[in-house]
């Protein structure tokens, strides 16, 4: 079963990305972590399914998303997990921190549901369906 | 028997009267010396007294000579002393010209006369410090009798010092300070005290101080020095006839010592003595004189005896006869011997002076004429042939004003004759031949004859020249005195005090001349500053270090304070001595003022600007954290509102009916359109911050691109495009893309109507750096009466049924193209397009090479 972890603080925009991973081409299974803190917990716990791909929000209450991106790529067990970045703007001043950091990819979260959903299609066809998670660790 | 009684009586009568008379006799004798050693001693002291002033008269005739000089050298010293060598003048060996030389001086002196006529000059000083007196030129006189030869003619002065011989150096010493001729106390020179004569010669130095005529500054000495023996030898040649001894005494120091002598025997014998005091310059010198009184009085010195042995009365009568007639004949053989001696010393004196007198009217710079009674100039100088020229001599003085073209001072007015003028001295200025020439006239008259005149001319053609020069030269500095009016320009003497002033300081200061000069110039400054000294400082350092430039307070004679700047500068003697200081002052209170104002306005400004600048960073940075909230926060909810209406109608669509279908998609439009406003806004107000990088924009190619983009969502649309000749311009490509982007894409927009739709874009004129270009389209148009609000953020002029949009592209454009240094607007008419036009600086590919 493809995992996917799904890191976002606003219920809205997590009920939507559900719906919208739901709907999706492919099969899945979300989990959710609804701050920074909770997403390493989960990240650096050893798991029997570890996720195929995060998703993970530039803003999160208590530790933000640039900091759990560098906690995760900087541990060698969790390196190789794709992240996506979602962010509320294409112009986010701390996206090119992130790609500094090592995400492998951003969604502009749009206000436009048809959107959001082509590109969250396209995320789990890329590194889910395809499963190149080990081609880009290599 | 009765006649040798009568012998016997006569002869005892005759021993009686013998013995009587005898004895009367001797006192009569002695008498008659007595007195004639008296007028001998008398015509002896005339004798050297009248001969030592002609020395000194020809001292003084010759120092006269050297101060009429313009500049003294070798060539004039042998002009100026050549009468000296013409008159008999026994004894002077040599005159010498003398400069007074400080210890430190010597070098420099010594190189100074060698460019005067004197290349192989050395300057010996003697020995000890103080001042020296440099013997620079001598002329040896061939007129000594005795001693060794001296070399005639001019000379470099042995350059020997003055101050080795203590006697000469006292009597310099002397005419330097009253002015007069001085004579030394006698000294043995230097080649006579190896001589084995006993007594050895001794000489004395007869100086006179030598001044520049015009200023009175001391130039040197002129002296003449005598071996005495010789002088007293010749003068006395007559008057010590008969005379057992002669001398002449002088002071060296306390002791009286002899200085010269004339011998005739043993002075011990002699029964007459007589000393008179002699005046030779400044000093008293003392005339012995001894004589036998009887050798004086004649051969009658044992008549007394003669008569006492003669024993008879005849003898007695005769030998009274005989001695009577004796005595009286003596007598007058000596009157006239006397008369003759006195005679031919003011003869010899007559001729000296006479000599004496020829000898300077050659050499003197005027011209001397004398003009007698008939009309002929009878006596001219070398000067006056000169000046008056070869011919005038030989013709009649009446005819001299037309010969010479004489004309009066002002050289036009032809000359008015003075001669025989009334006053007894008669001076004009007047010209001659050309040159101006100054005519003193003095009337003579004689006995007998018509009444002549003395004419002195003196040529003054040059300082005549130089005096209008100096004169035009001044009327031009107070022309320049005068018409600067802002400058008060001022001298000061060496301590600063104020010795000229002008009217403009007067104007500036406050004070009239009268009541400045001779002040020091230290009142001008504050009270402050003169307690601080900086008068006397700002004087020392022109004086050192060259010119000041003062800037500061300054008071006024009524107490007012003005700001002063101006500049000090000394003015040198020759000798690089201060001369006095040149100060120019400028009253600069006003400017002063305004830039205190401008000093206090700038801080002022800096200020603010800091001030402003922080708060402009602040905003900055509040708007920044409000976009960013406004870009994350605001569109969160509007991403629930589309994406939860999509959920229903993707969901829960079967259960709406179409009107319950369509308020969802209403509500999804709302929502997305808001999003765009949102999006548009952030894009506008980053524009703000964004910094610009201008560089080359080709403008042809970025319209190819953006269409191209266009193009893409045109779907079926069929668009005419015609693209003009674009320049480049000078920009921001990026923000200059967006400008492009919305100005066709509206046209796109507008022109959805038009068929055929038709879009240009062109450019219409570059000048001042300036391009303009434009897109037109033929599209829907707008009223202009609404043009204003064309540019303004969401303002639209059209309803956003009929044509989508935000209201913030053209807002956007504006914003780009001023931020560029561009104007952007429009021109339309509703229905039938519109077109809009934009400035941009120009790409001039030369200047992008400098730059």
């Amino acid at each position: 079963m493809n995992r996917v972890l799904l890191v976002e603080d606003n219920p809205d925009d997590l009920e939507l990305a559900r719906l919208a991973f739901a709907r999706g081409t492919f099969t899945s299974a979300v989990d959710v972590a609804r701050d920074g803190a909770e997403a390493l917990d989960y990240l650096l716990t050893p798991r029997a399914e570890p996720p195929q791909v995060v998703l993970l929000d530039i803003k999160l209450p208590l530790v933000d998303g640039i900091d759990v991106l560098r906690r995760v790529k900087a541990e060698p067990r969790t390196r190789h997990i794709p992240v996506v970045m979602l962010t509320s703007s294409a112009q986010d001043r701390d996206l090119h921190a992130c790609y500094e950091l090592g995400a492998n990819s951003y969604i502009v979260k749009p206000v436009d549901m048809e959107q959001f959903m082509a590109a969250v299609n396209n995320i789990g066809v890329y590194w889910l369906d395809l499963n190149l998670t080990d081609a880009s660790s290599r | 028997m009765g006649v040798r009684l009568q012998v016997l009586g006569v002869v005892l009568l005759g021993m009686l009267v013998s013995g009587g008379a005898g004895l009367l006799m001797h006192r009569v004798e002695r008498d008659g010396a007595a007195q004639a050693l008296d007028r001998r001693t008398a015509a002896a002291q005339d004798a050297v007294a009248s001969a030592a002033q002609r020395y000194v008269d020809s001292l003084r005739l010759v120092a006269g000579a050297l101060e009429a000089l313009p500049a003294l050298d070798a060539a004039s010293f042998t002009t100026a002393t050549q009468p000296l060598g013409q008159l008999w003048l026994p004894g002077a060996v040599s005159v010498d010209y003398v400069v007074p030389v400080p210890d430190a001086g010597v070098a420099d002196a010594q190189a100074a006369w060698r460019t005067r006529g004197l290349p192989g000059l050395i300057l010996t000083a003697a020995p000890g410090t103080g001042e020296h007196y440099f013997a620079v030129i001598s002329r040896g006189l061939a007129t000594a009798a005795t001693g060794p030869p001296s070399v005639p003619g001019p000379g470099p002065g042995s350059g020997r010092d003055l101050a080795a011989v203590p006697q000469a150096a006292a009597a310099v010493e002397r005419t330097r300070t009253t002015g007069l001729p001085a004579a030394s106390e006698p000294y043995v020179q230097l080649r006579d005290a190896a001589s084995a004569a006993d007594p050895q010669p001794q000489t004395v130095a007869l100086v006179q101080r030598v001044v520049e005529r015009g200023t009175g500054a001391l130039r040197g000495y002129l002296q003449l020095t005598v071996r005495v023996q010789d002088l007293f030898g010749d003068t006395m040649r007559q008057p010590a006839r008969e005379l057992l001894d002669v001398s002449l005494a002088a002071f060296a120091g306390t002791e009286l010592r002899t200085i010269a002598a004339i011998h005739h025997g043993d002075p011990r014998g002699a029964g007459l003595r007589r000393n008179v005091d002699v005046r030779v310059a400044d000093r008293q010198w003392q005339l012995r004189v001894a004589a036998d009184g009887r050798a004086l009085a004649g051969a009658g010195g044992h008549l007394d005896e003669g008569m006492f042995f003669g024993g008879a009365a005849l003898t007695l009568v005769t030998a009274l006869l005989v001695y009577t007639l004796a005595t009286s004949r003596r007598r007058a053989e000596e009157r006239v011997r006397e008369a003759t001696a006195d005679l031919r010393i003011a003869g010899a004196n007559a001729r000296a002076q006479a000599a004496l007198l020829g000898a300077v009217m050659d050499t003197i710079a005027d011209g001397v004429a004398v003009i007698d009674g008939r009309d002929r100039a009878v006596w001219l100088n070398p000067t006056a042939r000169a000046i008056l020229g070869p011919d005038a001599a030989e013709r009649p003085v009446s005819e001299w004003p037309e010969l010479l073209d004489m004309r009066e001072a002002d050289g036009v007015t032809p000359y008015r004759s003075r001669h025989g003028g009334s006053g007894p001295e008669t001076q004009v200025e007047c010209l001659m031949a050309g040159r101006r020439v100054e005519v003193r006239l003095r009337a003579l008259t004689r006995d007998g004859e018509p009444p002549g005149a003395v004419a002195v001319l003196r040529d003054i053609t040059e300082r005549h020249a130089a005096d209008e020069q100096l004169r035009s030269s001044e009327e031009l500095l107070q022309l320049l005195l005068d018409g600067a009016r802002d400058y008060a320009i001022y001298m000061l003497d060496p301590e600063g005090c104020v010795v000229s002033w002008s009217g403009n300081a007067k104007r500036i200061k406050g004070y009239r001349s009268e009541e400045i000069i001779g002040e020091s110039y230290a009142r001008f400054f504050t009270p402050e500053d003169r307690a601080g000294g900086l008068p006397g400082r700002i004087l020392r350092q022109a004086a050192e270090a060259g010119p000041v430039e003062i800037d500061g307070p300054r008071v006024r004679k009524d107490g007012t304070r003005f700001w002063a700047h101006g500049l000090l500068t000394a003015v040198r003697h020759p000798d690089g001595s201060v001369r006095g200081f040149v100060k120019v002052s400028q009253d600069v209170t006003a400017r002063k003022k305004a830039e205190l104002v401008i000093e206090r306005l700038n801080a002022d400004l800096e200020r603010r600007v800091a001030e402003r600048t922080a708060d402009l960073r602040e905003a900055n940075a509040e708007l920044e954290s409000f976009s960013y909230s406004v870009s994350h926060d605001l569109r969160a909810p509007l991403r629930a509102v589309d994406g939860f209406a999509k959920m229903l109608a993707l969901d829960y669509g079967d259960a709406l009916d179409d009107r319950g279908r369509r308020y969802v998609g209403r509500i999804r439009a709302g929502a997305q359109q808001m999003g765009e406003l949102i999006d548009g806004l952030l894009a506008f107000s980053r524009l703000q911050r964004q910094e610009m990088a201008s560089r080359r924009v080709e403008f042809d190619q970025l319209v190819a691109e953006v269409w191209e983009e266009l193009a893409v969502e045109l779907g079926d649309r069929r668009i005419e495009l015609l693209v003009g000749e674009l320049p480049d311009a000078l920009g921001d490509p990026r923000l200059v893309r967006h400008v492009v982007a919305n100005l066709l894409g509206n046209a796109v927009k507008y022109t959805r109507d038009a068929t055929p739709a038709r879009i240009e874009v062109g450019h219409r004129v570059t000048a001042g750096g300036e391009a303009t270009y434009f897109v037109r389209d033929n599209g829907a148009g707008f009223d202009m009466r609404y043009a204003d609000k064309l540019f303004k953020v969401f303002q639209r002029l059209h309803r956003a049924e009929e044509y989508e949009g935000t209201g913030i592209g053209l807002a956007l454009a504006h914003r780009i193209v001023h931020r560029h240094g561009g104007q952007i607007w429009a021109d339309a008419t509703p229905g039938e397009g519109a077109t809009f036009l934009f400035t941009l600086p120009a790409y001039v590919p030369e200047l992008e090479a400098v730059r």
